[in-house]
């Protein structure tokens, strides 16, 4: 702290947003090292997968696909929150989202490069990945899934650090000599020559408008091809025009979910209380339950609307749901996962920051479930006169997935020693106007009646 | 430094290409004789039967095969493999195909390659007679502009933003080293 200020005029908000950027303490190399642990099991189990073939998960000819994409389905949804947060909030100008957009944006970043190591995970012969690129068919989804992704990423970092440029010059100005040699050559050459100059702001100004509005329908248009992979068989728990908007749904349900788990965390790690505080716990409370609401209409809508017509095999899927092997499932998606944050953020006595982490990390688990539903539950019915087939996830999947989850969070753990947890430069930008607004009421205030000095 | 690392690709790629060429100087020429029906109808089995010969009119035994016919989906025209077949000792292939759709279509036929033979691909249309559709038939109406390459058009048009965006965070750049140099 005493550090900082030697080297400039650091503000209180700029001590506790950068202090994390100069070192490490015992907490981040033992985090680290049990994440990179983690890893290393996915890493031996994906070994085992490239050396075995994809035999050694539960996945077979009849059940094609499970953990994997039922994963890569969930990250992508999981991108969706830092880009409403973000963008979203930002287009509308409301103002609390300032403190959090940050990790929003890391958030979406992180989500989507997960979402595409879980594709390759899925791909046997992952050395084929290019032919995705050279050989895939347009009139297939799959491909406006693989191009849209790439989109989505692409325009996701774009904005991400248009947004980071002001802060990295904070940081070439601030932490200079405190920081290692790549770090400084890092914040000296991506600030990209910031000096806050009126051309400058007007250029950036330029650049997330464009960002902030174009980002919603890529994002909008990316969740809903991911749902035309589904939608778009002919297999009948799949076959509903309604897919699009639930996959969107569901998205910003579950972004939020963990927009609400990464803020609480950084708020304790970084004591950032000041400028995360519990107005945003509950606004983002208040989403979450707004989305879940609309989740279980969705279900309903779906359920209702195929349990009506019961045509072809759906009723076999209704058997696995509400009946089968993947009854428990299913039940617990509905009630803890729809039901329980609903109820958490309604009831005022558990309408507090912890019970809302406690509703997120509920709405999340429950979102996991609900796409692995939806993948294994739409396979579970066979298109050809065949027993209903099973599927367990293996040893392999299973690591695979806590690999994938450890290294998601390495990312932004690793990301947040690049860059302050949060939008300093904005939040500092909107305490001067509030600052300047204040001082010209006030102005006004003294002024005497009939304008006589 | 980034000189020498460009002349050691290049003479890579030189050595690399030569490798290619010369091992494809070493491969024989392949024909394929075609005897596809002119002719068939909707749901009947027809045998197609490629035979597979080198340039001195050798069969050429154990090569695979692959048919393929042209097909169109959402405005896009593609191939669709039927199926593949290997060739007996007398270098014949056949493959049993069931058309399912009416009118002219063409089935080609192509040989990949293999160590010591050169790829080869011969085509010849059928002309398919009307009979029991073995599908649904698509719907006569097509919304004028629904098709793949509207949205690649959009993809492109989001691209050209993305690149717009960065050019204004180099312009960024750029202002800040005028700047620079003004107060030097």
């Amino acid at each position: 702290m005493e550090a900082i200020r030697h080297v400039g005029s650091g503000t209180p908000l700029q001590e506790h947003a950068l202090r994390p950027l100069i070192g490490a303490g015992k907490g981040f190399y033992l985090l680290v090292t049990a994440l990179v642990l983690i890893i290393g099991l996915g890493v031996f189990a994906y070994f085992t997968q490239l050396r075995d073939g994809l035999y050694v998960t539960g996945m077979r000819d009849r059940v094609t696909w499970g953990l994997y994409i039922a994963l890569f389905v969930f990250f992508i949804g999981a991108s969706m929150g830092g880009t409403f947060i973000s963008a979203v909030l930002r287009v509308a100008s409301v103002p609390w989202r300032t403190p959090i957009t940050r990790a929003a944006e890391l958030i979406t970043v992180s989500a989507l490069i997960m979402a595409a190591v879980f594709i390759l995970f899925d791909m046997g012969r992952p050395d084929r990945f290019l032919n995705l690129f050279l050989y895939g068919r347009w009139e297939s989804p799959l491909i406006w899934d693989v191009y849209g992704l790439t989109t989505y990423l692409v325009g996701s970092i774009i904005y991400l650090y248009a947004a980071l440029v002001p802060d990295l010059a904070i940081c070439r100005d601030q932490l200079g000599p405190l920081v290692s040699a790549p770090k400084r050559w890092f914040f000296n050459n991506f600030s990209i020559g910031w000096h806050g100059t009126p051309q400058q702001h007007r250029t950036l100004r330029r650049v997330l408008t464009l960002m902030m509005i174009l980002i919603i329908p890529v994002a909008v248009m990316m969740h809903t091809v991911t749902s035309w992979i589904f939608a778009m068989t002919l297999r009948e728990p799949w076959d509903s025009p309604m897919f699009g908007i639930y996959f969107v749904a569901g998205a910003i349900f579950s972004g939020t979910g963990i927009v609400i788990i990464l803020i609480a965390i950084l708020r304790k790690a970084y004591g950032l209380e000041s400028y995360i505080t519990p107005k945003h716990f509950l606004y983002l409370g208040y989403l979450l339950a707004a989305f879940s609401a609309i989740m279980i209409f969705f279900n309903v809508n779906e359920t209702l609307v195929h349990a009506y017509k019961m045509k072809g095999h759906i009723g076999e899927h209704f058997i696995s749901l509400f009946r089968g092997d993947l009854a428990p499932a299913f039940y617990l998606y509905l009630v803890g996962g729809l039901l329980v944050p609903i109820l958490i953020i309604l009831v005022p006595f558990t309408r507090r920051v912890s019970g809302i982490i406690v509703a997120a990390v509920l709405a999340n688990i429950g979102m996991i479930i609900e796409r692995y539903l939806i993948v294994v539950g739409g396979l579970h019915v066979p298109l050809n006169p065949y027993e209903v087939p099973t599927y367990t996830p293996s040893w392999v999947e299973l690591s695979l997935t806590a690999a994938g989850f450890a290294a998601f969070a390495l990312i932004i753990v690793l990301l947040l020693k690049l860059v302050p947890s949060v939008a300093v430069w904005e939040i500092e930008e909107e305490e001067e106007e509030g600052q300047a607004a204040e001082a010209g009421g006030r102005l006004v205030a003294r002024a005497p009646a009939g304008g006589q000095s | 430094m980034i000189r020498t690392a460009l002349t050691s690709l290049a003479i890579g790629a030189v050595i690399a290409l030569s490798l290619v060429g010369a091992a494809s100087a070493q491969e024989k020429g392949t024909k394929l004789v075609l005897s596809l029906p002119k002719e068939a109808s909707v749901g009947d089995r027809v045998p197609l039967v490629a035979t597979l010969q080198d340039e001195a009119g050798n069969p050429v035994p154990g090569a695979t095969l692959s048919f393929v016919a042209e097909m169109t989906f959402l405005n896009v025209t593609n191939e669709v493999l039927l199926g593949r077949a290997r060739t007996d000792q007398a270098g014949q292939a056949t493959f049993s195909y069931a058309p399912r759709r009416q009118g002219e279509t063409g089935v080609m036929v192509r040989f990949a390659g293999m160590s010591g033979y050169a790829e080869t691909e011969a085509n010849s249309p059928m002309d398919i007679h009307g009979g029991p559709q073995q599908y649904n038939e698509p719907t006569p109406f097509r919304i004028p502009g629904a098709n793949v390459w509207t949205a690649a058009g959009i993809l492109a048009v989001v691209w050209g933003l993305f690149l717009f965006a960065l050019f204004q965070l180099i312009n960024i750049s750029r202002q800040g080293a005028g700047q620079a140099a003004e107060r030097g």
